[in-house]
């Protein structure tokens, strides 16, 4: 009976055997990766706003506290985005001619609010609450990054579940003294197991589902 | 079981040579192709309409199904069940029998590995269709995930997922394994290039010496010792999904036990059916002989029997609990809406198996076919009766509300009979479907034997 297969074949099929055990490890590396890297998590992002807004300038620059603007951080769920009165408040007085301010000029002769975009987007299964995260000594720098050095805004952390459950396992590493929440370049102190305790947080229970999803 | 002998079970004077160039023949030469092609058009038509039902029902959701929430589950996990049972008879024949060294599973065995991957797979479609979200299955895997989740170790969900996972990728290598030898045979007949490639990349560098088939015999003796514990496992874990839970009608201990009872039943069950729709569509009527199909009734009656001990004592249990809500429950089967459901069952499972202890029931495959059909359908039955009379009416009477099948729950289940007999008509075009290698170690020892004792 001639010879079906070369015998070069069982050598090639040696090759494809262990090739193809290894392209699927390279598979699951890559999308391993992939799903981790900013293309997919945002990291990094600077969306396009109404007014190219530097929180480099007015927070770095002029030092103004973070609730100057975002006024509702300490008191709510969502840590509210100024009006155009309290960009007006200065700025009916400085840089009244500035072409960059036109839409806010705009927005107050018009009565329309100015139309922020979002940054930091979290999914909507996802109840995140800035008060109970403010008030318990969690800074904003922790999630939101440098943003005395941002000129532009843009997302600094990977936002992913997985980032959140770092902070929430192990929060005492995180925790500042009430009065450092809105500083920023602040190194911690090492006395975060004092804060825990101080601030009444019971680790056990803030990796629980119900904490984040309802 | 009387004392059996080779001989009996295999025709007189067929050797290597003639039994090889029949059942190769089957594939490579196909004669009366008339019946398999239409068989083969209508399940495929069937299969194509599971694919486009589920299509619609991911697409849609699950509520075109007639789930509502006191029985939430409904159809889909009533056929996954049904699936999973008819799917365990196959491990039993290919692994215990093989490890008891019973003389009549050559013939079968092969069928019954068949049908095991197939009835596996639409087991696995329907515990995927069951989830209620399907595109969130992938949560049932451990991998690793940038929202640091893992699998919840406590829900019967997710051992359902290992069990039948484990099932798919043994009866897949279990099958595959066994087919290697033959695979080889059918290399080396093949006339045209094209099959001769096909068959030869199939059989993975088969060439038959005395170490492959060395490793072979080592490899299928593990195998089958790892099969045994899976037998029992698998519809074990499938029943823990109801035990688990604290419904009357569901919350028993004796159900792992007793769905590996009812699994084996419409196990062999389904056997008895293949074969003798086998032995009639390719004529191995002197293959699969009328004592194979006695032996197929036997194994039939046997299980058949534990289930219905394992009915009698769940309805003891029941009593005996003294809990009125556990009774109830009872009382409901027999009486409610759902009573026609339950003493049909009552009719295929317990008094229609009976049939099964007269020999000349056993050897007439008319007969077998028909009480075939009747246990498979009773074996529904059951797994419906115990799904929908434990949930609709719980507790509360506020919460109490029927369910009954839509369309597309007639649609998916015809669909994945469809798809089921597609794989199966398939798999004997492509394979042969008695197993060569067996077969030629039975004529050896019969023939050995005929020697020795001249």
């Amino acid at each position: 009976m001639p010879q079906i297969f070369h015998p070069r074949i069982n050598g090639l099929t040696r090759i494809l055997l262990v090739g193809g055990a290894l392209a699927l490890l390279a598979v699951a590396c890559v999308a391993y990766f992939v799903d981790r890297s900013p293309y997919l998590t945002g990291q990094g992002a600077v969306p396009e706003q109404p007014v190219p807004f530097s929180h480099e300038h007015h927070v770095g620059g002029l030092g103004i506290d973070c609730r100057y603007c975002h006024t509702s951080v300490d008191r709510s769920t969502f840590a509210g985005l100024p009006d155009t009165y309290t960009c007006m408040s200065c700025h009916s007085q400085l840089w009244t001619n500035a072409q960059m301010l036109a839409p806010v000029r705009e927005s107050l002769k018009q009565d329309r609010p100015l139309v922020w975009v979002r940054v930091h987007k979290l999914p909507d299964f996802v109840y995140f609450n800035h008060q109970a995260h403010v008030t318990r000594g969690i800074g904003c720098e922790s999630c939101h990054g440098r943003v005395d050095r941002m000129p532009l805004m843009r997302q600094a952390k990977p936002m992913t579940m997985q980032w959140c459950l770092d902070c929430h396992r192990h929060p005492a590493t995180a925790l500042r003294p009430k009065d450092r929440i809105t500083a920023m370049g602040y190194a911690p102190a090492g006395n975060g197991d004092a804060l825990l305790h101080q601030y009444r947080i019971h680790t056990d229970r803030i990796t629980e589902c119900v904490i984040c999803h309802r | 079981m009387p004392q059996t002998t080779p001989e009996t079970l295999l025709p007189e004077g067929l050797t290597h040579t003639t039994m090889t160039e029949r059942i190769a023949g089957l594939v490579l030469e196909p004669r009366a192709r008339g019946r398999w092609r239409l068989a083969f058009a209508v399940s495929a038509a069937l299969a194509l309409m599971f694919v486009v039902c589920l299509g619609t029902v991911f697409t849609v959701g699950v509520g075109l199904f007639g789930v509502n929430i006191p029985v939430a589950w409904g159809f889909p996990i009533v056929n996954t069940i049904w699936w999973i049972g008819i799917a365990h008879a196959g491990t039993l024949i290919s692994a215990v029998l093989l490890l008891t060294r019973q003389p009549w599973r050559a013939p079968v065995a092969r069928l019954a590995e068949a049908m095991a991957l197939f009835a596996i797979v639409c087991a696995g479609i329907y515990a995927i269709v069951h989830l209620g979200r399907p595109q969130f299955m992938q949560f049932l895997i451990p991998y690793p995930n940038t929202m640091d989740l893992w699998p919840q170790w406590r829900s019967p969900l997710v051992w359902d997922f290992f069990a039948i996972s484990t099932y798919f990728v043994f009866t897949l290598g279990f099958l595959y394994f066994s087919l290697l030898p033959d695979f080889a045979t059918l290399r080396d007949r093949a006339h045209s290039r094209g099959l001769q490639i096909f068959y030869g990349v199939m059989a993975l560098g088969w060439r038959g010496s005395a170490l492959h088939w060395a490793r072979y015999e080592q490899v299928n003796r593990v195998l089958a010792a790892v099969a045994a514990p899976i037998v029992v496992s698998v519809t074990g874990i499938i029943s823990l999904d109801l035990a688990v839970s604290l419904v009357p009608g569901f919350h028993f201990t004796i159900f792992p036990p007793y769905f590996v009872a009812g699994a084996l039943f419409s196990g062999f069950a389904t056997v008895s059916f293949l074969a003798v729709v086998t032995r009639a569509m390719f004529g191995l009527k002197d293959l699969i002989t009328r004592r194979h199909l006695d032996y197929l009734g036997r194994m039939m009656l046997l299980f058949a029997l534990v289930v219905n001990y394992a009915y009698i004592q769940e309805v003891f249990t029941a009593w005996y609990s003294g809990d009125p809500y556990q009774r109830a429950v009872y009382i409901n089967r027999w009486t409610g809406p759902y009573a026609p459901a339950w003493w049909a069952m009552f009719v295929c499972n317990s008094l229609l198996v009976q049939l099964l202890w007269f020999r000349r029931v056993r050897r007439s495959p008319a007969m077998l076919l028909a009480l075939a059909i009747t246990s498979n359908i009773g074996m529904w039955l059951e797994r419906f009766q115990i799904v929908f009379t434990s949930t609709y009416a719980s507790y509360m009477p506020s919460a109490w509300g029927l369910s009954g099948p839509t369309l597309w729950d007639l649609l998916v289940a015809l669909g994945s009979l469809g798809l089921f007999a597609f794989l199966l008509l398939a798999f004997v075009r492509l394979a042969p479907v008695v197993s060569m290698h067996d077969m030629r170690v039975s004529i050896y020892r019969a023939v050995h034997k005929e020697k020795s004792g001249d």
